[in-house]
């Protein structure tokens, strides 16, 4: 069997001896990514004894376990575009991005330009095109990773969040809506799984 | 107090409906015989009601309707039937936008009913979903309405699209003509509009949204 592209596991609420545990298991399967998921400061603290190089993202909670590579592969990667819709949607875009640069793609992030006010998606339309892939993160009505799906020929990797008031129900309907949203070419995640989105798009790109 | 309900048995018709709200009760088809939706329309015609809707009426019903009352404008598509019509000079402005012929049937429905109250329609049936970047343009070819009905089957998310281009309400009719979970993901994601001043009725309930759109469009006034 082929080394593993990733190993990951939810901080959750696991306590400080749990969380030295999982790190232990998780680099032990020597995957070419490592990530804890979600961890607050004290759980960071906890990882970076079994993992020293350990790094934390504050807004996503991603701590990265393992070194970054540089390049993953012969080829060089491909850029990954990471789009967000609003700024609340930012932990997710941001653990897509960490993710991502993990990888060793080289990853940008265009934040807050959700289609309320479709001019600002339009003024960014030529970088997105410098792309091979865009991951889109919306959440409420997701509805711009399928605007986006129809102005870029570019695969869209579409990332529905958990941002939104009560009938949202924690993501479930910009994923619905995301899943019928009729435009080509989109891909979906799971809720809020930003870190999905970059696994695929290293197994697209590498 | 004066008669406001007319008892035909079957039915409680509310024939106080026009003089409380200024428009008859509808006569909403499905589930009932077509004798009794033509007995309930005699009824609100009866007591003098103009402009009677009958809404989501069979083939059937419908034959029925034009047979039963003289003068009766059928529109098979839209499932609708206007009785005893009276014809209105059309006040400021609806207009129902949908991009995909599926979702035309409950957009002619919303157009036919707020015509029928009283406000000056425009139908766009052409709406460029396929081309986001066009919206802006195409919006922009007409005069601004005082309302906006935009009918979506899809996650697409059209409502928000257009409402985040116009200064006006946007009501969001989703339609259950979409593949999978019919009219639940439109319905979902225009609930979750992230654009304000989006409103929603619900799943193909062209009838609700014709109406509202005319109040808003209107004032209220009748």
């Amino acid at each position: 069997m082929s080394r593993p592209i990733v190993a990951a596991a939810d901080a959750g609420d696991l306590d400080p001896d749990q969380v030295r545990e999982r790190v232990k298991e998780l680099l032990a399967r020597d995957a070419e990514a490592a990530f804890l998921r979600r961890a607050s400061r004290d759980q960071y603290e906890a990882a970076r004894e079994a993992a020293p190089d350990a790094v934390h993202h504050r807004r996503s909670g991603l701590v990265v376990l393992t070194r970054p590579r540089s390049r993953p592969c012969s080829r060089t990667p491909l850029p990954v575009a990471v789009v967000s819709a609003g700024t609340a949607d930012l932990p997710v875009a941001e653990e897509a991005m960490v993710a991502a640069t993990t990888f060793g793609l080289p990853a940008t992030l265009t934040a807050d330009v959700g289609v309320a006010g479709l001019h600002r998606l339009l003024a960014v339309r030529d970088e997105l095109d410098l792309a091979r892939l865009l991951i889109v993160v919306a959440g409420m009505d997701g509805a711009l990773p399928s605007v986006v799906a129809r102005l870029s020929s570019r695969p869209v990797v579409a990332v529905p969040t958990s941002v939104g008031y009560g009938s949202s129900e924690g993501g479930l309907a910009a994923l619905a809506a995301l899943l019928t949203s009729g435009a080509p070419g989109l891909a979906v995640t799971g809720i809020d799984d930003g870190l999905g989105a970059a696994v695929l798009a290293r197994r697209l790109l590498t | 107090m004066t008669a406001e309900v007319d008892e035909l048995g079957f039915a409680r018709v509310d024939i106080g409906r026009g003089r409380r709200r200024g428009h008859p009760e509808a006569v909403f088809c499905e589930g009932k015989t077509t004798p009794e939706v033509v007995a309930i329309a005699e009824s609100l015609m009866r007591a003098g009601a103009t402009n009677v809707l009958a809404t989501r009426a069979s083939a059937e019903t419908l034959l029925a309707l034009r047979t039963a009352f003289a003068g009766t404008v059928v529109h098979e598509r839209a499932r609708l039937a206007v009785l005893s019509p009276v014809a209105r000079r059309g006040t400021g402005r609806v207009e129902v936008v949908c991009g995909r012929p599926e979702d035309e049937p409950a957009a002619e429905e919303a157009a036919l009913v707020a015509e029928a109250m009283g406000s000056r329609v425009m139908r766009r049936y052409d709406a460029p979903v396929h081309d986001p970047a066009a919206l802006p343009e195409w919006l922009r070819e007409q005069d601004g309405p005082e309302v906006f009905i935009v009918a979506d089957g899809t996650g697409g998310a059209l409502p928000t699209l257009v409402s985040g281009l116009v200064g006006r309400m946007v009501i969001a009719l989703p339609t259950s003509a979409s593949g999978e979970l019919p009219g639940r993901a439109a319905l979902l994601s225009a609930l979750n509009a992230c654009s304000p001043g989006v409103v929603v009725v619900n799943i193909d309930n062209g009838y609700g949204a014709g109406y509202a759109a005319h109040l808003h469009n209107t004032r209220g006034d009748v």
